[in-house]
């Protein structure tokens, strides 16, 4: 499997990602505790202290439905900012590998671990309450012609989910 | 948060740890063992720790939730998992099933084979058994690393890139080094117990010297099952065990065809490279006496012990003589004549033997109190405590993945989830022998015979004569089937059921009725008959382009997916 650090790029409260986008790909994108399209504009995020201790962190499903190439690996890149202020919250930037789910709901969808969305720098109070926008980008490795993007504008809420 | 990073200077010859700037380190596996007591709300893990550089050279860092209390733990713990808790791959071979005629018993011939800048927060300072510990938090890696430095931990100048993450995210750090005088020897497990019930691995701390498919070998004991939460779950296909080489006395049933080490790591591959197999799930009581007996003489009888030799019969019958921490503790309070050692004699051979050397022994003063006083810090215990936790709480989970470093990206974290079905076991196969049908009665070894899986499945096979005759195995025969790993990869959380993402069950089921159809071993026959053996199953009915054709197809589109393993 090849994984990969992608460097950092794009920047906090960018316009869609690929506006002209077709049908399929399409990405989603399941907040802690929720189902995959519970996150939608004005629902909450749940963040929280990982168990391992550090900065607050928001773990989320993704999942995306496109061609096979993106059983190939995928460069998943989140980025997220206070809508407000502008300031970033959130860069995340990892590859994985998907597998393609044969049942239930999810047949058909491509599929991996959680992503971890991590707020260094911030405490769970300055977090409480504020506005997150956030875009996350998958694109297949073996084809960068191949991105999907999901975008979303929630917010964040310490309490549990 | 609990695999460490070993940290060793850039001269180290080998290294055991989790990190090293030279070159990765061969690893047997990262073992951790989370004791999550929810009525107090905390957690106490322990880690083993394993280094082959020289003392000097080692040091040992790990981010942790908060400030969390120190002790040490027992390597004897993790064999006993193994043991008790680990992978099973079992085979009944039933004699009295069927009628087979024993009497012309034959064995035909087979060819088988079988410092300073700004400072950190010094949060504690301490001495525990062989180790020098500190909890630090700081506000930069410099800051961290600087004053490790200064502190004498043998840092690699790679390593404030790998810290920057845990710095910058706020976490605390534990440090370990050797104490003035302990030795490699003297490494023994850790336990650090912090507040909450959250249990995750920092495995991107690994990443930078792990090598690939690192086997890391997870325990939980708490209340209830736990599971991966931020990683799949997988089950294993049945199909694809080794069954067959255990059956010594059966060679030409076949051998290792995969490891269940290879097996699993190509469910995990099938699983997307993050995903954890669950080996066991069900009563601690698995447990019981494996890491301390109930009924052991106390410290007390050890330090009354007028001799070493009485000193070395009480460890025995307290049955820790074999603890690695004894020999470093032999060696500090009975130490070896430097004109034994000078004669060739070895610690091995001194430590091995007291008789052989009673003169020698007898002319060391022995301080059995102190003595007893570090066997019982550093060993009983340790034993005492862990087994302790054992016999309370009520649940343990055994789970295992494998990882390469660049799949080092997501820290597992591991939640109990009571509402799932909490036993899981990988029961025994059954390998029959169908010694009669509606016509005949078959000798033992010209008896088509059927392997019955632990899911259910049963796949029937020719007779032992059949195979020894045309130079095959059981295990060669069922390879012309498709080769997947995973019967079901799972999306699981601290509640609810789940979401099953892949499915193969229905699947398998097809390609066993298909097999058995197409090899109907099972029909009277004469001894020597010779069903028709493909090595690509033909097509099963009501499939377009043939099931078996297509599943084919599947299983080797995913192998072909999953390419990091072989």
């Amino acid at each position: 499997m090849r994984v990969l650090l992608i460097g950092a790029a794009g920047c906090a409260g960018a316009a869609p990602l690929d506006p002209g986008a077709p049908p399929e790909p399409w990405l989603e994108l399941a907040p802690p505790g929720g189902a995959f399209g519970d996150l939608v504009d004005g629902s909450s995020l749940w963040c929280g202290i990982p168990p391992q201790g550090g900065a607050p962190y928001s773990p989320i499903g993704v999942r995306a439905r496109g061609p096979d190439v993106l059983g190939e690996g995928v460069a998943i890149e989140a980025i997220g900012a206070d809508p407000d202020s502008g300031e970033p919250l959130v860069y995340v930037a990892l590859a994985l590998a998907w597998v393609q789910a044969n049942v239930g709901d999810a047949a058909g969808a491509w599929v991996g671990p959680e992503v971890h969305l991590r707020y260094d720098g911030q405490s769970l109070d300055d977090l409480a309450g504020r506005e997150l926008f956030l875009v996350v980008r998958a694109t297949a490795l073996a084809d960068p012609a191949v991105v999907t993007s999901f975008e979303v504008t929630t917010t964040l809420d310490p309490s549990e989910p | 948060m609990w695999i460490a990073l070993l940290l060793l200077s850039p001269d180290a010859l080998a290294c055991g740890g989790f990190f090293c700037n030279t070159t990765p380190v061969a690893q047997t596996g990262e073992d951790v063992l989370f004791v999550v007591d929810e009525a107090r709300g905390e957690t106490t893990v322990h880690v083993k720790i394993t280094y082959a550089g020289e003392a000097p050279d080692f040091a040992w860092i790990v981010p942790v939730a908060g400030i969390p209390e120190l002790r040490l733990s027992t390597a004897a713990v993790f064999p006993a998992l193994t043991a008790a808790a680990g992978p099973s791959v079992r085979t009944v071979v039933p004699w009295e099933a069927g009628s087979c005629d024993m009497s012309n018993w034959e064995r035909p011939s087979t060819n088988g084979d079988y410092l300073s800048p700004p400072a950190p927060q010094v949060v504690s300072q301490d001495e525990l058994g062989p180790y020098e510990t500190v909890v630090l938090r700081a506000q930069s890696t410099a800051e961290l690393t600087d004053w490790l430095r200064v502190s004498g931990y043998d840092l690699p100048p790679s390593l404030d890139a790998v810290l920057a993450p845990y710095v910058a995210e706020g976490s605390y750090f534990v440090a370990l080094k050797l104490a003035s005088g302990a030795s490699v020897g003297d490494l023994q497990p850790l336990a650090v117990r912090y507040a909450g019930t959250g249990m995750s691995i920092p495995i991107r701390l690994t990443a930078l010297a792990a090598t690939p498919d690192l086997p890391v070998r997870v325990a939980v004991l708490a209340q209830a099952r736990a599971v991966p939460d931020s990683y799949l779950h997988a089950t294993l296909d049945p199909l694809r065990l080794d069954w067959w080489s255990q059956l010594t006395t059966w060679t030409y049933v076949g051998g290792a065809t995969a490891s269940f080490a290879s097996v699993l790591g190509q469910a995990i591959d099938e699983a997307s490279g993050h995903a954890f197999v669950t080996h066991y799930s069900g009563r601690a009581g698995v447990m019981s006496g494996r890491v301390w007996s109930a009924g052991a003489p106390d410290i007390d009888a050890l330090a009354a012990a007028q001799t070493p030799l009485e000193a070395r019969d009480v460890l025995q019958s307290m049955g820790v003589s074999a603890d690695a921490p004894l020999a470093s503790i032999w060696a500090t309070y009975l130490p070896m004549p430097e004109s034994l050692a000078l004669e060739g004699v070895t610690p091995q051979m001194f430590y091995g033997c007291f008789e052989c050397f009673e003169a020698e022994v007898a002319a060391i003063p022995f301080d059995a109190p102190a003595f007893a006083a570090a066997v019982d810090e550093r060993i009983v215990t340790p034993r005492q405590q862990l087994q302790e936790a054992f016999d309370t709480l009520p649940w343990l989970t055994t789970l295992e993945t494998q990882l390469s470093p660049e799949e080092m990206t997501v820290d597992p974290t591991f939640a109990l989830n009571p509402d799932l079905p909490q036993e899981v076991e990988l029961g025994p196969a059954v390998w029959q022998h169908l010694c009669a049908d509606d016509r005949r009665d078959f000798s033992w070894m010209h008896a088509p015979t059927r392997i019955d899986l632990p899911d259910g499945r049963s796949y029937d096979l020719p007779s032992e004569a059949w195979l020894s005759e045309h130079d095959t195995t059981a295990s060669g025969l069922l390879e012309t089937l498709p080769q997947r790993s995973v019967s079901t990869v799972e999306d699981l959380g601290a509640d609810g059921p789940g979401v099953v993402l892949i499915d193969h069950r229905a699947l398998q089921l097809e390609e066993m009725a298909w097999w058995n159809d197409t090899h109907p071993w099972r029909e009277p026959q004469a001894p020597t008959s010779t069903p028709s053996v493909t090595a690509e199953p033909a097509p099963v009915s009501g499939c377009d382009s043939g099931a078996p054709t297509g599943a084919l197809g599947l299983g080797v589109a995913l192998l072909a997916l999953r390419r990091r393993r072989g």
